[in-house]
């Protein structure tokens, strides 16, 4: 029965990785970042433009659109070494005005093993499309006797191209951060000692032209949660044929961060619009777990069919989010089966742990466990007065509930208010459930006193915690989704620990005495 | 060194997981088990048999059935009330009538409607929420002087753990001020161990120690003798006879004057009487079940 309870959806997911030509990707998971780009115009009239690099979807960033709101203006996208431009212009406009265009992008890290043998290049040997990299430029003065006395001062000497660029990256590294707004060319942020993303770039890339290695700026965004209006810049060096990552402000060698996204090369200004127009812009991001194949189907443009299965269930308007955790949910109350019957910690209610989990899953865990603690002190501290009192059980339970109810109604409200939006979902509390184990809390206070109560209650945290942990890991949300077959190895594993008459953990310390006989036996064995 | 560990603890303990899966559901059906979980079943038993229980006077199953049946509460100067599906002795009433109304022995004051409201909170199922239960008024059962002169407060009893008509572990359950009357090893009560062959106390186990005296008064136990303990048993292999169950604890107490007396039988009794004893269960128990 077990055999067949795993094997066959094994088979059935090992058949479908292959029928659609997934393989595993289809549950890698993935971190994909939704940015929402927010430019807003204060227009006087006449022919307006606002124009920006959008991010060119590559093996190493693909990239899907998914909103774009112009308003009144028309887009045109021009593809040049530099970027994406994009420019939205409307012929006769006036007052506020604003764009929305939001996409969703797979980045991924990249790291270059650099060749501790590659020579150094000499002037004559860079190809002629790449000469344009060694040029000296307004902000990246490369024939200022300043850069070559530096430049001079800190490259070793060597034929080996490796310690030169460690040499000048160490010392744009050595660099203090400073917010600058504005731009520092590569002298004034290596007298000031101190400068910002593009101070610091610049003087690597005078210093790397110095030494006759192309290189280039790179400008884009540090993809984190939450509102941005800051951009960022990075160098480029052309070694051993590729052009090779270094961001000297934040210490990446030969390195790109997965949440860099990259949205031109060059030394150019992010936005450009109209003179004379009011105009702020602001990125709002959101970080999430897809699966490598999504990111696959970003990138070839063909959309995804992993769930597809669900599709049904999505147009009539369940979204997957909400799909998800209901299909987690067997796996949180598995971990606390687990909990209870092979480590043999006491909770408080069976799945309780599970659904106070899952609904953490929306919340995030501190803040789950906080609305679990507030309303099982307050139902504890409602409890007795009503108990002494003398109002029946079940009118009691009534009454306890409005209160959990209008907790959790605030808690949301609060949360709202606060701007802490994914709060909002305390609202899945299972309240009914919640309500029942805040009591059983209170007359468990009462009856063992406040020592027992508050080390079930902390276990009860902890499974929570672990539920969650494993509700939480991005392959296993990945894999319901995917592969909803899976629900049958929990029962498999259900049936064999239903089963199971071994001992629990925490009673090998319960029947210690049984250890301590054992020990003093071995000791002296008469 | 931690395998042997497992294997001697697999051999010799009745851990939970064995105690449900193993030995409590094993060949029985639900059924068998509301002869253990409702008193007023246990009773219907045992009684017919010839095994002595303590008397009932009522037994409440509705909100009206109460004013009818409230003569044998009033005019009694002492009464048990209880919920027939109780659990680990809550929600018991032990009264006693003074002047004014009555009393319970921990010193709170019941007046008539208070205790009707204890008896309906019983009806509407204060234990598991949704289901009714029924109370049940008894006699209060006086304890023996053996058992007042170790300690005078609450109602003692004995545990006897049985598995198909043969006696596995026996204890007996002595209130303290901690356990405030009960006796309950949860709540403090202090469990004895009681040698199956002679009925000889033992050391007595809090959780943490053993003890061959009583907490609170300070009399030395160990090594008296339970009286009655030939009948205890007796009644024992006779519960065990008459009721479907393999395993299961028999809870006697010792009655000033009707001498031992079947308190309930428990189809899932704990496991901490191993710890009482330091002995495992499963030693005891047939080689098919481990």
């Amino acid at each position: 029965m077990q055999g067949l309870l795993v094997g066959v959806p094994l088979l059935l997911i090992g058949s479908r990785m292959v029928v659609n030509d997934t393989g595993v990707d289809a549950i890698t998971p993935q971190k994909s970042y939704e940015v929402t780009l927010q430019m807003d115009l204060e227009a006087m009239g006449g022919t307006t433009h606002a124009g920006t690099y959008l991010p060119r979807s590559t093996e190493r960033q693909p990239v899907e659109v998914r909103r774009h709101r112009p308003g009144p203006f028309e887009l045109e996208i021009a593809n040049d070494s530099r970027g994406r431009q994009a420019e939205w212009t409307a012929a006769d406009v006036s007052g506020p005005q604003r764009i929305t265009y939001a996409f969703r992008v797979w980045p991924r890290s990249v790291s270059y093993q650099l060749d501790d043998a590659q020579r150094r290049p000499s002037p004559g040997a860079v190809a002629p499309e790449r000469q344009q990299y060694l040029r000296a430029t307004d902000t990246v003065p490369v024939d200022a006797p300043y850069i070559e006395t530096l430049h001079d001062r800190l490259v070793p000497t060597t034929d080996r191209l490796l310690p030169v660029v460690r040499a000048l990256f160490e010392h744009a590294a050595s660099l203090e951060s400073a917010d600058f707004s504005g731009s520092v060319d590569a002298i004034t942020a290596d007298r000031l000692g101190r400068a910002s993303c593009n101070g610091v770039s610049r003087l690597l890339v005078a210093l790397a032209r110095t030494a006759d290695i192309p290189s280039r700026l790179v400008g884009g965004l540090i993809l984190e949660d939450g509102t941005k209006t800051t951009s960022h810049q990075w160098a480029e060096l052309y070694i051993g044929g590729h052009w090779v990552p270094f961001d000297a402000l934040n210490g990446h060698f030969a390195t790109l961060p997965a949440h860099y996204l990259e949205l031109y090369r060059g030394d150019e200004f992010l936005f450009r619009h109209t003179p004379d127009v009011g105009f702020d812009y602001q990125f709002d991001i959101e970080s999430r777990w897809t699966s490598r194949q999504e990111a696959a189907a970003a990138r070839t443009s063909t959309p995804a069919e992993t769930y597809g299965l669900w599709a049904p269930l999505v147009e009539a308007g369940l979204s997957l989010d909400l799909l998800r955790i209901l299909l987690l949910l067997p796996f949180g109350a598995s971990i606390v089966v687990f909990f209870r019957n092979v480590v043999g910690l006491e909770t408080y209610g069976t799945f309780l742990p599970a659904l106070i989990a899952s609904a953490c899953l929306a919340t995030g865990l501190e803040w789950g466990l906080l609305a679990f603690l507030t309303v099982t002190l307050t139902v504890a501290a409602l409890h007795v007065p009503l108990e002494r009192a003398g109002v029946l059980h079940t009118p009691r339970f009534a009454i306890l509930m409005v209160f959990v109810v209008i907790q959790l109604l605030l808690l949301t409200a609060l949360s709202v208010q606060a701007g802490w939006v994914n709060l909002s979902y305390f609202i899945l509390f299972p309240v009914v459930i919640l309500t029942s184990t805040a009591e059983r809390f209170a007359s468990h206070l009462m009856e063992d006193g406040p020592i027992k109560a508050a080390k079930v209650t902390l276990m009860t945290g902890v499974v929570i915690a672990c539920s969650y942990a494993v509700m939480n890991l991005p392959v296993v949300g990945l894999t319901v989704l995917a592969f909803p077959e899976v629900l049958f190895l929990l029962v498999a594993f259900n049936l064999w620990l239903g089963r199971w008459v071994g001992i629990r953990l925490t009673e090998y310390a319960r029947f210690r005495w049984l250890i301590d006989r054992q020990t003093t036996y071995a000791a002296d064995p008469r | 060194m931690l395998q042997t560990l497992a294997e001697i603890f697999h051999r010799q303990v009745l851990g939970m997981n064995r105690r449900n899966a193993g030995v409590i559901y094993r060949n029985h059906t639900r059924r068998d088990f509301t002869v253990a979980d409702d008193k007023v079943a246990t009773k219907e038993v045992l009684e017919p048999a010839g095994i002595p229980v303590p008397q009932t006077h009522a037994v409440l199953g509705e909100i009206r059935s109460i004013g009818p049946h409230w003569s044998c509460i009033a005019e009694r100067s002492n009464v048990v009330i209880k919920p027939t599906k109780g659990r680990a002795g809550n929600n018991i009433l032990v009264l006693e009538r003074t002047d004014a109304g009555w009393r319970t022995p921990a010193g709170r004051h019941y007046d008539a409607a208070a205790i009707q409201r204890h008896i309906a909170d019983i009806i509407y199922g204060t234990q598991s929420y949704g289901a009714w239960d029924r109370a049940i008024v008894e006699a209060r059962v006086v304890a023996h002087p053996f058992f007042r002169g170790i300690y005078d407060g609450g109602l003692p009893d004995v545990r006897v753990i049985a598995h198909e008509d043969e006696l596995l572990l026996a204890m007996s359950r002595i209130p303290t001020a901690a356990s405030d009357g009960k006796a309950n090893l949860h709540q403090g009560a202090l469990g004895v161990r009681i040698d199956l062959e002679t009925g000889e106390l033992g050391a007595g186990y809090d959780y943490r120690q053993y003890h061959p005296e009583h907490p609170d008064s300070g009399v030395h136990f160990a090594g008296r003798t339970v009286p009655h303990w030939d009948a205890m048993r007796a009644i024992s292999h006779a519960v065990c006879e008459q009721v479907p169950l393999d395993y299961l604890g028999i809870d006697i107490v010792l009655d000033e004057t009707r001498g031992p007396l079947v308190m309930e039988i428990n189809a899932r009794p704990g496991l901490e009487i191993q710890n009482v004893n330091q002995q495992g269960l499963l030693e005891k128990l047939p080689p098919a079940l481990s």
